[in-house]
């Protein structure tokens, strides 16, 4: 799994590509913490290129929505693929997340 | 008159999280030989790394030197996951889907895995080996349709 991340203004993207399952999840979040930590309150996850994902990626998400609500940022999702957006719907946590088609209107609505 | 064969996929691995994926992989290339669609090999491949994570996770409590033991039976009428370990007694209370006020208010994060695997098999059971182990078995069922012929014939389950 590779994870980049860049700026548009103060909003930042992180591109996360690959399977995304028990064997990165830890990885992936401790990344996503140290963002976070280092200042990061408006955050996008671009999840078109993860191809696959376990519930260990749900539990990615929530964690980086738990913690950004703790400095009173948000969290959004977007470009899922079939795959990801099935996990998400057959669990019923689709209302959970701020979730966008593109990255254009994630950036917009903050 | 033509006998039918199960075909049968085995692998053994340790409890490690990079191993985790060889399992799927095997899952989903024995889903794909037995002709299920792309969706069902999916949604099969996602029950059975549930299915290992939690025995990695909860069985063997993260120890990465226990032995997994992985069996996928294709038969006539179903593919049959069985998956074996030696760690603890796993037990599920019940199989019981994440509420999500749970998981926006709570400290929750858990509890999708079993979800997963229950709404993506027909049926998920948990059994003892005789040798004091865990033993899941998953079924995913091929469904039966009038062929143009006339005559029955069986096709993968496409879906849930």
């Amino acid at each position: 799994m590779d994870l980049k991340s860049r700026k548009i203004g103060d909003v930042t993207v992180v591109e996360l590509e690959g399977r995304l399952d028990v064997h990165v999840s830890m990885e992936i979040e401790e990344a996503i913490n140290k963002l976070i930590e280092e200042g990061t309150v408006k955050l996008i996850l671009d999840l078109a290129k993860v191809d696959y994902m376990s519930s260990s990626g749900l539990r990615v998400f929530i964690a980086a929505m738990r913690k950004l609500r703790e400095k009173k940022g948000r969290l959004k999702l977007c470009r899922m693929t079939a795959n990801v957006e099935k996990i998400f719907k057959v669990v019923e946590l689709i209302d959970l997340f701020e979730i966008y088609k593109d990255e254009e209107s994630a950036v917009k609505t903050f | 008159m033509t006998t039918r064969r199960n075909i049968i996929f085995r692998m053994e691995t340790k409890s490690r999280a990079e191993n985790v994926e060889k399992v799927v992989e095997m899952a989903g290339g024995a889903a794909r030989t037995a002709g299920f669609d792309p969706f069902t090999c999916h949604n099969v491949s996602v029950a059975v790394d549930e299915a290992v994570t939690n025995i990695m996770m909860h069985a063997y409590k993260g120890k990465k030197n226990g032995l997994i033991r992985a069996k996928f039976v294709m038969e006539p009428r179903r593919m049959v996951f069985h998956l074996y370990d030696d760690g603890l007694k796993f037990k599920p209370r019940s199989i019981a889907k994440p509420g999500l006020a749970e998981q926006r208010e709570g400290n929750s994060r858990g509890g999708f895995g079993l979800y997963l695997m229950k709404e993506f098999m027909d049926s998920v059971e948990f059994k003892r080996t005789g040798s004091g182990g865990n033993h899941l078995v998953m079924i995913k069922k091929r469904k039966k349709q009038k062929s143009a012929k006339g005559g029955m014939q069986w096709i993968l389950k496409a879906g849930k």
